[in-house]
C-alpha cells in the first residue's frame, strides 16, 4: 500500500511539476501582445510609467489625464503652447489671421503634413476634427462654446467663424481637445475610431494592450526632419508609485510620472533626475452651498483662513510645494497674486464665523478619496486649524469611484481634491467655476450672476489689457466671497533616467517626446 | 473515486450561481457605474444617460442579471466596457500568470516552511526553534505590499538577483520574473504553514509508532521522511486550501507592485472602473478556483491518508 501511495504521489507531484512548467511555457505563447519587452531592446527605446491606463484616443470624451497626454502624442494641433507657457506657436497651421472685429479666424496649414499611412493632411481633416471638438454634446465642448462652424476655404486653409469675439481661441486650439485626425480613418473605424487613431504626430500607435502598455513607433514620415530621436515609446502601467520609483533604479523604465514628493531624495540618490513643473496644480476644495451653512460667504471664508498652507506645503509636499494665492495655476494668464489673497489667520477666521448664523462653531464631513494619503494628510491638517475655532471636520475617506458619483450627483458636504488647466487661458477654469449654467458651478450650487458676467465679459474681451482687469477683479471676488477654498500650489514632478534629456512637460504638465532624447 | 469527485464537481454549479448573484447585486449596489467612472467629474446627465443605455445599465435589475446568466451558459460573458473586448478573453488570456504565480508561491512556501518546521519540531524549545518561530512571525507580520517593496528594492534593484517588472519571456525568463512577486507571497502565507506543520509533527514525533520505529533501527532519515513527515502532511493541505483566499488578495497586490498583468490586478482594476462584466467573470473564475483547490485537497487527502477513502 505504501509503495502504491508513493508511487501516485510522485505521479502526482510530477504533474504539478509538468502542469507548472506548461502554464510558465504557455505564458510565452499565450497572447504575444501582453509580452511587451520588460526592458529596453535597445537605447532608442523609451518607456514610460504611468500608474493607470488611458481610456481612448477619442477627445470628445477623454477625462483623464493619461488619455489626454497620449493624444497630444500622437495626434497635432494647428497651434501649440510655446516652451515658456505664455504664448502659442505655429504647429500644422503656418500661419493664422483674426479678423479686426473677432468674429472669424483663417488658418494655413503646413504643406506636405503626411498621416502615418503616408495620406496628406487637408483643410477637410481639420474641419472634421474640429466640428466635432466644438461639439457641445462633447465633454470638451465648452471650451470652444463661442465658435459656430469651422469650414474649408481651399485644401490648405481653413476659417473658423464664431457667434462672438472669442479671445481664447488659439489657447484652446493647442489643447489636446484640438487634436486633428485623418477624416477617413475615423469614419472608417466606426465605434472603433477611439482605439485606432491616425494623426500626424511624431509617434504612430503599435498596439493598445488594455491595462498594461501603449507601445508606439516613430512616425518615418514625421514633418520635422531629424524628429523623432527615439525609435520606441512605451508608456507602461505601474500601479504603485514605490514600483515606479524601483523600476527607475532597476533601468527598467525611462521615465516615471506622478512621482510623490517623498521620493525624491531616493530617486536623485539613486542617480535619477527629478523634473518639476511648478505650479501646476491647485489644492481645491468644493463646497456644497445647498448645505447649511456653507450658504454663508462668512462660513466659506472662516474656513479658508484657517486653512494653514505653509504647513501643508512644508509637511506633506516637502517644500515641493507653496501657499495658493488663488484658484488659478500661477502659469495661467492674467493669474494676479495681487488680489487680497487668503492666508493662515485664525483670529480673522473667529471673526468671520462670529458674524454668521453659526458663531460658535459647527460640524460637518469632507469627503476624500481612499488611499489618497496626500489630500488625507491635508484635510487632518485643516481639521486640526479648524478645531481651533469651534468647527469640527470629520474625514470620511470614500472609494473613488463612489465619491465622483457623490459629487456628479450632488450627495456631499465638502470635497477635497486638486485641479489643473488644460489651457493657459483663465477662461476655462473660471468659467467652469463660476458658470453654473452647464454643471451648476462645479456642483457647488454657488449662484453669482455678476462673477458669471465677468466670465463672459472676458471671454469676448480681445483686448489684453482690459481682460486683465476683468481676471484681477474675479479673483479678488473669490477671494472676498469664498466659494471655493483654494490650499496650496503643488509642483508636478517627474522622474527620469539620467540617459534622458529635452522631457520638458509645458506649463500645465503636459507631455510629448518629439524632442526628447535618449543617451 | 470518480463518483466522489464528479459529486463534488457538481457542487460547484450551486457555488458559482450564488457567487455570480452575490457578486452582480454587490457590485450594483455600491454608488457609481461605469458611466460614471469612464466620464468623471465632466460627465453630463446626457453623456450618463446615453452610456447606460448603451450598457443596458437601465433595465431592471432581474432582467440585466437573467441576461447575463443566460449569455454566460453560451458561453458568452459579454463585453468588456473598459476594454472593449470580449471579457472571456480579456480575463482568461490573464489566467495563466496569476495560476503560475500562485503555483509557485505555494510551492516556495512549502520549500521554506517543511525543514524549518522540522527542525523546529525536533528541536523544540531549544534556540533553534525560538529562531525559526521568531523568524516566521516577523514574515507574519510584514504586509505584503512592504515586503514586496523590500524584496525587489534588495534582490532586485540593489544586487540584481532578479527582475522587478513584468513576466519575461516564458520559460526560464519567466520563472526569474516571478521569484521575487512568488516569494513576496510565499513569505505570507509560510508562517502559517510553519506554524501547524510545528505542531503536527512534534506530535507525531511523540507518537508510539514513530517510537516502535525507532527501537527497529530504522535510519532517522527513513523514519523522519516515511512516517513522521508523511503523517504531518495534512495538515498543511488543510492550511494551504483554506488560505487561498488569502492568497488571491495578495496576489493582487504582488501583481500591482510587480507590473504583472494578472487577473488580480485586472479584478483590482476593473472594480474602479466598474467593468461589470469583467468582475463578474474575475469573481467567478476565483470562486472556482477557491473550489477546486479544495477538492484537490480533498484528494490529496486521501493519497496521503487512504483510509479517508473509507469515509467518502
Amino acid at each position: 500500500m505504501s509503495g502504491t501511495s508513493k508511487k501516485t504521489g510522485m505521479i502526482v507531484a510530477a504533474a504539478l511539476v509538468l502542469a507548472g512548467g506548461g502554464l510558465v511555457l504557455h505564458l510565452s505563447r499565450e497572447n504575444p501582445a501582453a509580452t511587451a519587452p520588460a526592458a529596453p531592446r535597445d537605447n532608442k527605446t523609451l518607456i514610460v510609467a504611468r500608474p493607470a491606463d488611458i481610456f481612448t484616443f477619442d477627445a470628445f470624451n477623454t477625462q483623464d489625464d493619461r488619455s489626454m497626454f497620449t493624444q497630444l502624442t500622437v495626434f497635432e494641433r494647428l497651434v501649440k503652447l510655446s516652451a515658456d507657457g505664455k504664448s502659442v506657436e505655429p504647429e500644422l497651421a503656418t500661419e493664422w489671421t483674426v479678423a479686426p472685429d473677432g468674429m472669424s479666424a483663417t488658418f494655413k496649414l503646413r504643406e506636405g503634413v503626411k498621416f502615418w499611412n503616408g495620406n496628406l493632411l487637408t483643410a477637410k481633416d481639420v474641419v472634421f476634427s474640429l466640428t466635432r471638438a466644438i461639439d457641445q454634446k462633447g465633454s470638451w465642448g465648452f471650451l470652444f462654446s463661442p465658435i459656430k462652424v469651422v469650414e474649408a476655404v481651399d485644401p490648405q486653409t481653413v476659417r473658423i467663424v464664431m457667434s462672438e469675439p472669442f479671445a481664447p481661441l488659439l489657447p484652446a486650439l493647442s489643447t489636446f481637445a484640438a487634436s486633428i485626425y485623418e477624416e477617413a480613418n475615423f469614419v472608417g473605424q466606426g465605434a472603433a475610431a477611439g482605439e485606432h487613431p491616425m494623426g500626424t504626430g511624431a509617434f504612430m500607435l503599435e498596439s493598445w494592450n488594455r491595462g498594461q502598455n501603449v507601445v508606439m513607433t516613430a512616425n518615418p514620415t514625421y514633418w520635422q526632419s531629424g524628429k523623432p530621436s527615439i525609435g520606441k515609446l512605451i508608456f507602461r502601467v505601474v500601479g504603485d508609485e514605490a514600483a515606479r520609483t524601483l523600476q527607475l533604479a532597476s533601468g527598467d523604465i525611462q521615465v516615471a510620472t506622478d512621482v510623490p514628493a517623498n521620493q525624491i531624495d531616493q530617486i536623485t540618490a539613486a542617480g535619477g533626475k527629478v523634473v518639476t513643473v511648478p505650479g501646476s496644480s491647485v489644492g481645491f476644495v468644493t463646497m456644497n452651498h445647498k448645505v447649511k451653512p456653507f450658504d454663508q460667504a462668512a462660513v466659506r471664508c472662516a474656513l479658508a483662513w484657517a486653512v494653514d498652507r505653509e504647513s501643508i506645503a512644508k509637511s506633506i509636499y516637502f517644500g515641493r510645494a507653496h501657499a495658493a494665492k488663488s484658484i488659478l495655476p500661477t502659469s495661467t494668464f492674467f493669474y494676479d497674486s495681487e488680489t487680497s489673497p487668503i492666508g493662515f489667520d485664525l483670529k480673522k477666521a473667529r471673526e468671520l464665523l462670529a458674524s454668521s448664523t453659526v458663531p460658535k462653531g459647527f460640524s460637518f464631513t469632507a469627503t476624500v478619496p481612499s488611499g489618497d494619503n496626500t489630500k488625507l494628510s491635508i484635510a487632518q491638517i485643516w481639521a486640526a486649524g479648524l478645531a481651533q475655532i469651534g468647527v469640527t471636520m470629520n474625514i470620511e475617506q470614500v472609494e473613488a469611484t463612489t465619491a465622483q458619483e457623490m459629487y456628479n450627483t450632488e450627495k456631499f458636504t465638502m470635497r477635497i481634491s486638486a485641479w489643473t488647466n488644460d489651457t493657459p487661458d483663465p477662461d476655462q477654469l473660471m468659467g467652469v467655476a463660476l458658470d453654473y449654467r452647464p454643471q451648476n458651478a462645479l456642483h457647488s450650487s454657488y449662484r453669482n450672476d455678476t462673477a458669471l458676467n465677468m466670465v463672459l465679459a472676458g471671454r469676448s474681451e480681445l483686448d489684453p489689457a482690459k481682460r486683465q482687469t476683468i481676471y484681477t477683479d474675479l479673483q479678488k471676488l473669490i477671494n472676498h466671497d469664498c466659494p471655493f477654498i483654494y490650499t496650496v500650489e503643488e509642483d508636478r514632478i517627474f522622474a527620469t533616467s539620467p540617459r534622458v534629456t529635452n522631457f520638458t512637460p509645458n506649463s500645465q504638465g503636459k507631455y510629448s517626446f518629439e524632442n526628447t532624447n535618449l543617451n | 473515486m470518480i463518483r466522489y469527485t464528479s459529486l463534488r464537481l457538481l457542487q460547484t454549479l450551486p457555488v458559482l450561481l450564488g457567487v455570480s448573484i452575490v457578486v452582480f447585486i454587490l457590485v450594483r449596489l455600491i454608488p457609481g457605474d461605469p458611466a460614471v467612472a469612464a466620464l468623471g467629474s465632466r460627465a453630463t446627465p446626457q453623456l450618463i444617460a446615453r452610456v447606460r443605455d448603451q450598457l443596458g445599465l437601465d433595465m431592471p435589475l432581474w432582467k440585466q442579471y437573467f441576461n447575463f446568466l443566460g449569455n454566460a451558459l453560451r458561453g458568452d460573458f459579454g463585453i468588456s466596457f473598459f476594454y472593449q473586448q470580449d471579457v472571456w478573453r480579456v480575463t482568461v488570456e490573464r489566467l495563466p500568470i496569476t495560476l503560475a504565480l500562485m503555483a509557485y508561491a505555494v510551492a516556495m512556501a512549502v520549500i521554506l516552511a517543511v525543514p524549518c518546521a522540522f527542525l523546529s519540531a525536533a528541536r523544540r524549545g531549544q534556540a533553534t526553534d525560538h529562531a525559526i518561530r521568531i523568524l516566521f512571525t516577523i514574515g507574519l507580520g510584514m504586509p505584503v505590499f512592504w515586503s514586496g517593496i523590500i524584496l525587489a528594492y534588495v534582490l532586485g534593484v540593489k544586487l540584481q538577483l532578479f527582475p522587478i517588472t513584468g513576466r519575461g519571456d516564458g520559460g526560464l525568463d519567466t520563472l526569474m520574473h516571478l521569484t521575487l512577486p512568488a516569494l513576496t507571497l510565499a513569505i505570507s502565507i509560510s508562517p502559517i504553514l510553519v506554524r501547524s506543520l510545528r505542531s503536527s509533527i512534534t506530535e507525531v514525533l511523540a507518537s508510539d509508532y514513530v517510537t516502535t520505529g525507532r527501537a527497529m533501527g530504522l535510519t532517522s532519515t527513513t523514519l523522519n521522511i516515511s512516517y513522521v513527515l508523511r503523517n504531518s502532511l495534512r495538515p498543511v493541505v488543510t492550511v494551504v486550501t483554506i488560505n487561498l483566499g488569502y492568497l488571491i488578495g495578495g496576489t493582487v497586490i504582488v501583481e500591482q507592485i510587480f507590473s504583472l498583468a494578472g487577473v488580480g490586478s485586472l479584478l483590482i482594476g476593473s472594480i474602479a472602473t466598474r467593468d461589470y462584466a469583467v468582475i463578474q467573470l474575475a469573481s467567478l473564475i476565483f470562486a472556482l478556483l477557491v473550489v477546486v483547490t479544495n477538492l484537490v485537497g480533498d484528494l490529496l487527502y486521501i493519497l496521503l491518508d487512504p483510509r479517508m477513502a473509507l469515509h467518502r
